[in-house]
């Protein structure tokens, strides 16, 4: 009998814990931790523990599939074809579509992933489309954009310090369920070490909101308004960093009180610099210009001022006035969270600065309409305590300034560039994905013809489902990869078979921290999988050829680690390779990438693309204090997506070991409130948006706000070996309630996790 | 001295996952139906915002007294000198007697078989010197695995460390559990 243990990563999300593939004759029959993994050390998920069910599902793609009937049709008559003709296929439709309409007219689609964004960015900018419709907007991009804009660096995610911090705060953020891995020292820095334990999040039921010190019940979108409070304690109490406010963020510059900008160089002297700033002299009383070096003599850091008749305050006394409105009384109103609650967190918070880690995700960016400046608030908050790039703070992998970077993601032509749909309205990140699928169904401002997704299935992450539907429908063609018929692989004209990630020879290298890892296939492809970056370099061979000029994946993986001087083969033997030695304050050496080479309280470049550029806290676009109105018909606030630790997003549901842990898809609801409706628990109920409604089971608890639901997505699947049936239809699919006409102004985030519902016995539904 | 095995469940550091109950299934030919080790959520109680609850951890107690063998007239079931108890499904006649005996519920009727299963620490691990496939995969190193004749184990040294905190499941049942527990934090208990 042939056995070996092959030293891998899992991908069954980002985390990329190390694992230990047990293989006998050529068969994977058990993973385990590595326990030798700098991050994880030994921790893995279900998710990733249910490996050789995934793997050996037998409902798995196996070879390419092309539709024979019309789309539509009960059965698609799915026919196996060869991969040269699936290739070839989707390849002279992407071209003849290109030379007709444009590269634009073909938009390239992808789920959350399977790590290979870089290759994903790849492909459209080689074939020359900017059409990305990809979830990035409700997902990371909002904190990247958020803190590139703030700080000039990724400042969130794989290196917020939550097992050396001295307080975490868990803010929106479930990562001991979602992300195990990055927290595998979480639990032994609160209980050994005594680290204080915050959690901001709607849910009691939140895995850590029972450990913590405090619970901040927040309601769900009112964050902001939230982080605004934790500002107002801070800065009324003198809680913050004063050297580092000084020093490196903007708070000392100057803001013309009436245009709202801030006061440059120029502004003082016609030959001034217009891209330099002015603070406040307090010693000579007048204006001078801002040094970017940390020797000045200390600026005024509050106050109002003239300059030739004219008033200018410093960003930071307009952050106190911005706060000033959010005491914690005055926030109770807004956030539902307890007054006395709200000052002991931010207290507990600013007084274990530096070393106060807040591990922020997706309750807060991305699926809220006000994303952004919940963001850019809890920026500023663990700038001005001096969070940043400390120990226990806020660290930014090297990876991030690169992923994107034209090195690997290829270079998109400047003029297909500017065509990306709704790149007017939304400057710094893609447009809400509505601009797609209106594209698809009425060809405005110009159509999309065709849609090629990888590990994709917006009929689930998408906004409103009916509308995405109508435009998937309406696609001349589509082409889905992944492991299993997906309701988006339904609609597909081919169909392709994705190798899980036991099967596939990739990389390991975003949300890694300071390292790369060997993420080598444990076991051969089965039957005619492909890894998704096989996939991209066949497809880039005959669609863009001069971009993907290797022979095999091997070469695209040497090419990725060529400035490190290092090979697959090396990487493989290696299994792991350091990419920088952390060290902290880094910005001592090199300043901020921003426009004043601080950290931003006052975002110039919000300001100059005509946005706030202060966190201004504004109500989610539907909400109990946005629309009173509405709210009287839909008067439940409800959360949409809260997460189940044993599956991802709305993958898994098949899987027997996972499902019989989380059968059904459950609503969350105060008891007290569900007595008042009628509504037993397991009893199914309708959930209704104006957008639309589902069914779920209701889950009555203590553990939540009378007047906040929390309803699960991802639900479509069935499972047969438990006798649970798939989900048509949409039945229970969270984002047939979400709406697609509101969004976040900057980063384009939809309100999935702030609308209104009105929630009822199903026996009502006629 | 002989070893006796032992778990402990530090209450204070379980996030209710389940990546112990899969690591589990997928360690050990288990009926699907059976969950030899399954997480609970006990609570909230209170009256929001002022709530309580924890999660906890089921599995086999191994007790030194156990319940599930007495019924048992083949003597399928036994505690081994390590402390594990087991069953033999050879000798075993499928009766049932040991389910409704056991005051935790953690045996399990396979039905394809009709013989009782648990958790049995994972005595072919355990043999090779390795721990409980649960104990590695968890993220909140809640489970703590030891010999608890040994004062240097690990099990011994948390024991310690919990002091009054430890405590075992229903020992009014009087079976003296081998697997204990530490109280969670806030505890409803």
């Amino acid at each position: 009998m042939d056995e070996k243990i092959v030293r891998t990563c899992c991908f069954e999300c980002h985390t990329k814990c190390g694992v230990l593939a047990h293989v006998k004759d050529g068969r994977l029959v058990k993973v385990e931790g590595d326990p030798d993994h700098p991050i994880s050390r030994g921790v893995m998920c279900s998710k990733g523990l249910a490996a050789t069910q995934i793997l050996y599902h037998r409902d798995r793609l196996n070879y390419p599939l092309k539709r024979t009937r019309p789309k539509g049709d009960a059965d698609p008559g799915w026919q196996r074809i060869s991969w040269d003709e699936a290739l070839d296929t989707i390849a002279s439709k992407l071209l003849e579509i290109r030379s007709e309409y444009g590269a634009e007219c073909v938009s390239f689609g992808q789920g959350t992933g399977r790590g290979t964004n870089q290759w994903y960015f790849r492909i459209s900018s080689t074939f020359g489309s900017p059409n990305r419709a990809n979830p990035s907007e409700q997902c990371l991009y909002p904190s990247i954009t958020s803190s590139r804009m703030t700080a000039g660096k990724m400042l969130w995610w794989d290196w917020v310090d939550v097992e050396s911090a001295r307080c975490v705060v868990i803010w929106g953020s479930n990562r001991v369920w979602t992300e195990a891995g990055q927290t595998a020292r979480l639990m032994s820095n609160i209980v050994d070490k005594g680290a204080k334990l915050i959690v901001v999040d709607p849910r009691f039921e939140h895995p850590l909101a029972h450990k913590a010190d405090h619970w901040l019940p927040v309601r769900p979108g009112s964050d902001g308004a939230l982080a605004l409070a934790w500002l107002n304690v801070i800065l009324h109490e003198q809680l913050y960093d004063r050297d580092f406010v000084e020093k490196w963020t903007n708070a000392p510059y100057l803001v013309w009180v009436d245009e709202n900008r801030l006061v440059t160089q120029r502004d003082l002297s016609p030959d001034g610099d217009p891209k330099h700033f002015a603070v406040w002299h307090p010693l000579h009383d007048k204006a001078i210009p801002a040094q970017t070096s940390s020797e000045e003599t200390a600026p005024a850091l509050f106050g109002s001022y003239a300059i030739a008749g004219r008033e200018c305050k410093t960003v930071f006394q307009l952050l106190l006035e911005l706060t000033a409105k959010y005491s914690p009384e005055e926030a109770e109103k807004v956030t539902w969270v307890p007054a006395q609650r709200i000052r002991d967190a931010a207290r507990m918070y600013a007084s274990h600065s530096p070393g106060s880690a807040i591990d922020m995700m997706q309750g807060v960016e991305g699926q809220h309409t006000n994303s952004t400046q919940t963001v850019r608030a809890l920026e500023i908050l663990l700038a001005i305590t001096g969070n940043i790039d400390v120990a226990g703070g806020h660290y930014s992998a090297r990876f991030w300034e690169e992923m994107e970077g034209n090195h690997l993601a290829g270079i998109m032509p400047r003029e297909q560039a500017a065509k990306r749909l709704g790149r007017a309205e939304y400057r710094l990140a893609q447009a809400p994905s509505t601009v797609w699928w209106q594209a698809m169904i009425t060809g405005k401002p110009y159509p999309i013809k065709a849609h090629v997704v990888v590990a994709g299935n917006p009929l689930s992450w998408a906004a409103n489902t009916n509308e995405v539907r109508q435009a998937l429908m309406s696609l001349e063609f589509l082409s889905v990869m992944d492991y299993f018929i997906s309701p988006t692989g339904q609609l597909a004209d081919i169909l392709l078979p994705a190798a899980h990630w036991t099967e596939r020879d990739f990389i390991a290298d975003e949300f890694c921290r300071q390292w790369y890892f060997a993420q080598p296939r444990a076991v051969e492809p089965g039957f005619e999988r492909w890894s998704d970056l096989k996939f991209y370099l066949e497809l880039g061979k005959r669609i863009a050829p001069e971009g993907w000029p290797w022979r095999d994946v091997e070469e695209v993986l040497d090419y990725q680690l060529a400035p490190y001087g290092k090979t697959w083969e090396q990487l493989k033997e290696q299994h792991s390779m350091q990419l920088e030695t952390p060290h902290y304050k880094k910005y001592q050496k090199e300043g901020f990438r921003t426009p004043s080479g601080k950290v931003e309280i006052y975002s110039h470049t919000l300001q100059s693309l005509g946005k706030e550029p202060l966190p201004v806290y504004v109500e989610p676009a539907v909400s109990p204090f946005s629309t009173p109105e509405l709210a009287q018909k839909y008067p439940f606030v409800l959360t949409a997506g809260r997460r189940i630790p044993v599956y991802y997003h709305s993958s898994l549901r098949n899987m027997p070991w996972l499902r019989q842990l989380a059968p059904e898809p459950e609503v969350e609801l105060n008891t007290q409130t569900a007595k008042e409706l009628g509504i037993k628990g397991g009893a199914w109920v309708w959930i209704e948006t104006p957008t639309g409604k589902i069914k779920m089971k209701a889950k009555p608890t203590n553990g939540i706000h009378p007047q906040v639901v929390s309803a699960t997505h991802g639900w479509w699947q069935g499972c047969p070996e438990l006798g649970l049936p798939d989900y048509p239809d949409d039945m229970s699919n969270a984002n047939v309630l979400s709406d697609n006409k509101s969004y976040d102004p900057v980063t384009s985030g939809p309100g999935m996790r702030s609308q209104l519902c009105r929630i009822y016995g199903a026996q009502e539904a006629s | 001295m002989s070893k006796q095995y032992a778990m402990l469940v530090d209450l204070r550091r379980c996030v209710g996952c389940h990546a112990c109950t899969v690591a589990c299934k997928q360690e050990n030919d288990m009926h699907l139906s059976s969950i030899w080790n399954r997480v609970e959520t006990v609570g909230p109680i209170g009256v929001f915002p002022d709530l309580k609850m924890y999660y906890t951890v089921k599995f086999c107690m191994h007790c030194e007294d156990p319940p599930c063998a007495k019924p048992c007239l083949t003597e399928a079931i036994y505690r081994r000198d390590d402390g594990i108890v087991v069953i033999n499904p050879g000798q075993c006649t499928a009766c049932d007697a040991c389910i409704d005996a056991c005051p935790y519920h953690v045996l399990f009727i396979n039905p394809d078989t009709g013989i009782p299963e648990k958790c049995h620490l994972c005595a072919h691990r355990i043999e090779k010197g390795l721990k409980p496939a649960c104990v590695s995969p968890c993220v909140g190193q809640a489970l703590i695995f030891g010999d608890s004749n040994d004062p240097q184990s690990e099990f011994s040294q948390a024991i310690e460390a919990a002091g009054d905190n430890a405590f075992v499941l229903q020992a009014e049942a009087g079976t003296r559990p081998s697997v204990r527990y530490v109280k969670p934090q806030n505890s409803v208990l």
